[in-house]
C-alpha cells in the first residue's frame, strides 16, 4: 500500500505543538475529533423538529452557522447542512436523526472523512485568504456565524467564522490539503 | 470578470459559477412526431442576440443552485438575477 503523507499529518501526529506556523504568523491548526454529517431535505420543518429534540440546534438562515453546545450546524445549499459534532457521537446521533426523520424524505451521510477541517488563524488572515477567493473577508463583511462555500486557491472550500476577527475555519475536500497547504505557504510569504 | 449576485449568496466573482444556455429553451414533443428540423432547432439553434439576453447559471463553488441572469452580450452588464422558481426577468430596454 502507498504512503500517502501530507504536510498535516506531522500536525496530528504531535510532532509539533499542535499548529503550523507558516509565515506572517499564519497559523494552521487540524480541527480535532470532530465528525460530519450532511444533512438533506427539503422537508424544512421535520429537519428543524429532529434537530431541535435530538441536539437542541436551529436551522440557520442562508450563510449562516447556528451552534448549542458542541454542536455546530453550517448553511450548504437551500436544502443542505454541514453539522460538527463529537466524533464519538457520529455514529449515535446520524441513527438518531434518521429514526426521527424517518417518514420524510431526508438524508443523513457520514461525510466525517470526506472532508478536512483547518482553523487558520493570525493576523495577515484576510489578506492571504481573500487573494485565493473572491470573499470580502474582513471582520466587519464576514462577521461571526457567516459560512460561505467558495473557490479557495481554485478548490471547492467552505469557510465559516467560528467568532472573533483573527481565525477562520476552512473545510476542504480531503485530498486538497497538500495543494491548500502550499498555497497558503507560497501566499503567505510572497 | 463578471460579478454574478447569486439570490442566495450574494455577488460573487464569475470563476465560481458556470454557464448554462440561453433561457427559455423548450423541448418539442412528442419525440415521434417531432420532425428532424425542429430537432435541430431545439438541439443547435439560438438566437444568441447582440444585446440583452437571459441565461442560466450555476453557481458551482457556491450554493450549487441554478439561477437567470439577465446579461447584455454587448456590455457584459447584468441587470437582474433570479431563482428559477421566480418568474423570468424581463429582457426589454
Ligand atoms: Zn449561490
Amino acid at each position: 500500500m502507498l504512503e500517502h503523507r501530507t504536510p498535516f499529518d506531522s500536525i496530528r501526529e504531535g510532532e509539533d505543538p499542535g499548529s503550523a506556523t507558516i509565515a506572517r504568523e499564519l497559523i494552521v491548526t487540524p480541527v480535532r475529533d470532530k465528525g460530519l454529517l450532511l444533512l438533506q431535505s427539503a422537508c424544512l420543518q421535520a429537519l428543524q423538529t429532529a434537530l431541535e429534540r435530538e441536539i437542541g440546534l436551529r436551522l440557520p438562515p442562508a450563510q449562516q452557522a447556528s451552534w448549542h453546545g458542541p454542536y455546530v450546524l453550517l448553511w450548504q445549499t437551500p436544502a443542505q447542512w454541514l453539522l460538527q459534532l463529537p466524533a464519538r457521537e457520529c455514529d449515535s446521533i446520524g441513527a438518531a436523526l434518521s429514526d426521527r426523520l424517518a417518514s420524510a424524505l431526508a438524508a443523513i451521510t457520514d461525510f466525517s472523512d470526506a472532508l478536512v477541517a483547518l482553523e487558520v488563524g493570525g493576523a495577515g488572515l484576510a489578506d492571504v485568504f481573500m487573494s485565493g477567493c473572491s470573499l470580502d473577508l474582513r471582520a466587519d463583511a464576514f462577521p461571526p456565524g457567516r459560512v460561505a462555500r467558495t473557490s479557495l486557491a481554485d478548490v471547492p472550500a467552505i469557510l465559516w467564522n467560528p467568532g472573533g476577527s483573527d481565525r477562520i475555519h476552512c473545510l476542504i475536500e480531503r485530498g486538497f490539503e497538500t495543494h491548500l497547504f502550499a498555497w497558503l505557504k507560497g501566499t503567505a510569504t510572497r | 470578470m463578471l460579478r454574478i449576485s447569486c439570490p442566495w449568496c450574494g455577488p460573487r466573482d464569475e470563476p465560481e459559477f458556470r454557464w448554462g444556455g440561453e433561457v427559455p429553451v423548450l423541448r418539442p414533443g412528442p419525440p415521434e412526431a417531432v420532425s428532424d428540423s425542429a430537432w435541430a432547432q431545439y438541439l443547435f439553434v439560438r438566437d444568441n442576440p447582440k444585446g440583452w439576453v437571459r441565461e442560466r447559471w450555476v453557481h458551482a463553488f457556491g450554493c450549487r443552485q441554478w439561477l437567470i441572469v439577465v446579461r447584455n452580450t454587448v456590455t457584459h452588464e447584468i441587470r437582474a438575477t433570479a431563482r428559477l422558481t421566480e418568474p423570468l426577468p424581463e429582457v426589454t430596454p
